[in-house]
């Protein structure tokens, strides 16, 4: 009998065991689908989009923000007078009278007519009292500047599900930051479909986007603006781009190329102007290159701004190539102070020669030449620097003046940056600080990338660059009583293997106060007309900016 | 032994309040509802109208309006610099 008892027992107990296991299976297990498949019965999720954030320049206005704007959508079972109806629609909005009247005479309860509509348009459509023709609030992308720095900023377009999407500049390099989380509801609907409430309760809540707290000078842009945009159209350039750099910390001031695009109607400008010249264009620099050589040169000793040229007295040949100075004039046993004040090819194939392919190649790379210099905005590339067993001297001599390499102006003006900042370079960046939803900022700190050239180089490199803005071709249009350092820039184009013999890129880089700088500053004009050099161009629009600047940032001459 | 009537007649009483309660609790609930949703309409109609002056705020007060107004009304660029600030102590050339 024992046996029977602990054999039935244990069936009752492997039963519950069963009936356990199946609970937990049920209730544990399963129990998220569950709970989605009955809500589902009743209701049914909906999405509820974040606010984006906003990006707000160094005086907390926001150069990106967010407008309410309508969603109209019509019932087309509702609608009475169909024609009268699509006429009264069209003409308010201003959209095309048959799309309208396609989207009304569909069988359905719900289309959507038109979206991004302005408050005062719906007003208007409301006063109408059309009936089954309703509004949807929504947000919608804001530039109150209308197109300032417009290839800093990027734009917000559609991903391929139809929500926002940030796309170049900082909306498309902070775009998971910005756009925040979409929210999860479950909305209650009746027998016949209906929604009966608004929300039922909150499946997932909804978070919106961190604000981007940038560096970025309001003021400042404006006038760098203001000053490239004649000038561009003053010289004749089929492009232009400038930007304004703090040295000692990397942050960007202002940052500018012409022509733009409206970021609000973006779609109305061709593609080819959405990305951001500045970090994504690659060119030759000519002469604004021969700092850095110079700098390279005098770090390693190899020359002082004595040691005197003694193969300046005429054209060089290299391997077969006979390199010439820009206007054919040679100085015999010219000094390296004057080498970059005359801006002399020859002097600076000099140079390059003393420095060696070996010596080249370092201290571009300590320059941050070949290499992104991880600026916060989308779309940054670096051309590599070739490996050393592919030099040739004649690179190598052309090198030392700025050509047969290409770079990006972003990381021109990093490295010069670094001989204003006593050699030391910064990371250059738009983004100072991120304010999250909940009200608290996280701060964002400047970044050393390293000392390519010593405290000591970097001040004889300033004098020198000095004296090439006070004695040197751009002269003429320096600012009398400041002290500002600065090199003009020539560069040839390349096409299909050979230069462009008629068209240049001029440009003028600089930083001012020279003693104590306050910015730097790169501007590039792009194949100007009227002159092709630098110094008659881009520099005159430098100075134009500086005087700008000096005068905002309240610094008195004589510094 | 004693029947507990006490008891009993307790749990009655009390199972009757509490149906009172709920009816009570409930229809003022039920009363509400217009009310609270009143406000929720009302919060959401002062939000859009505050981001609807937002957005005039930051357009009237943009660089590019505030400079095309200055240029209607005559003003120009400032020529010379001028500082307050950063002048050098007489003291200090010396």
């Amino acid at each position: 009998m024992n046996w029977r008892f602990r054999f039935i027992l244990g069936l009752i107990t492997l039963f519950f065991l069963i009936v356990i296991a199946r609970l937990f299976y049920w209730q544990v297990v399963k129990a998220q689908e569950l709970s989605i498949m009955g809500q589902l019965q009743y209701g049914k999720v909906i999405t509820t989009l974040p606010r984006r954030g906003e990006i707000k320049t160094s005086d907390g206005f926001p150069i990106a923000a967010n407008k309410i704007t309508y969603r109209v959508f019509a019932n087309p079972k509702e609608v009475k007078d169909l024609k009268e109806t699509s006429e009264l629609i069209s003409t308010t909005l201003g959209i095309d009278i048959a799309s309208v009247s396609a989207s009304l005479v569909l069988d359905r309860f719900w289309v959507s007519i038109a979206m991004g509509v302005e408050t005062k348009v719906k007003n208007d459509l409301e006063k109408l009292n059309l009936p089954g023709v309703g509004f949807e609030e929504q947000y919608t992308r804001f530039y109150p500047e209308a197109s300032m720095a417009a290839h800093l900023v990027g734009f917000v377009g559609m991903d391929d599900l139809g929500r926002p999407k940030g796309y170049f500049g900082l909306e498309g390099y902070y775009n998971l930051l910005l756009k925040g989380r979409e929210g999860k509801a479950i909305q209650i609907h009746d027998a016949f479909g209906r929604p009966i409430i608004a929300k039922l309760g909150e499946v997932e809540r909804q978070i919106d986007g961190s604000n981007l707290l940038l560096s970025l000078d309001r003021s400042a842009q404006f006038l760098v603006e203001g000053r490239l945009k004649e000038g561009v159209e003053k010289f004749g350039a089929q492009s232009g781009m400038a930007a304004v750099i703090n040295p000692k910390t990397g942050e960007i001031l202002a940052m500018a190329s012409f022509p733009n695009f409206d970021p609000t109607n973006y779609a109305n400008s061709p593609d080819s102007v959405y990305k951001n010249p500045f970090i994504s264009d690659m060119y030759e620099p000519g002469s604004t290159f021969k700092p850095l050589v110079m700098s390279s040169a005098l770090d390693l000793k190899l020359v002082t701004p004595q040691t005197k040229c003694s193969a300046c007295a005429g054209p060089v040949s290299v391997s077969g190539y006979d390199i010439h100075t820009w206007n054919d004039k040679y100085y015999k046993d010219i000094n390296m102070t004057d080498v970059i004040m005359h801006s002399d090819n020859t002097g600076m194939v000099f140079v390059a020669q003393k420095l060696g392919v070996n010596g080249m190649i370092k201290y571009l790379q300590r320059f941050g030449i070949g290499d992104l210099t991880g600026v916060d905005l989308q779309g940054e590339i670096s051309p590599k620097i070739k490996p050393e067993n592919l030099w040739y001297a004649v690179d190598l001599a052309t090198t030392g003046f700025g050509q047969g390499i290409s770079i990006t102006p972003i990381e021109l003006l990093s490295a010069t940056s670094a001989i204003a900042n006593n050699g030391q370079r910064m990371q250059p960046h738009v983004v100072n600080g991120i304010e999250n939803p909940d009200g608290s900022t996280v701060k964002i700190k400047p970044k050393s990338l390293g000392n390519p050239i010593s405290p000591e180089t970097a001040k004889v490199m300033t004098e020198i660059m000095v004296n090439a803005v006070n004695k040197g071709e751009a002269s003429w249009a320096r600012l009398k009583g400041y002290r500002i350092a600065g090199k003009t820039g020539t560069a040839s184009i390349p096409i299909a293997g050979h230069y462009d013999p008629t068209k240049t890129i001029a440009s003028f880089i600089g930083f001012a106060p020279a003693s104590n700088p306050k910015f730097a500053m790169f501007v590039i004009l792009n194949r100007p007309t009227s002159s092709i050099y630098g110094a008659e161009t881009a520099a005159p629009i430098f100075f134009d900016i500086a005087k700008d600047l000096l005068i905002y940032y309240g610094i008195p001459p004589g510094e | 032994m004693k029947k507990p009537f006490a008891i009993i007649g307790f749990l009655i009483f009390v199972t009757f309040l509490l149906s009172i309660t709920r009816t009570v609790v409930l229809n003022s609930m039920a009363t509400a509802g217009p009310l609270l949703a009143k406000v929720t309409n009302d919060l959401s109609h002062y939000e859009s109208d505050n981001a609807i002056l937002g957005e005039q705020v930051y357009a009237k007060s943009s660089l590019n309006n505030i400079a095309s107004r200055a240029e209607k009304m005559g003003f120009v660029n400032q020529k010379s610099g001028f500082s307050l600030t950063n002048a050098i102590p007489i003291a200090a050339v010396r």
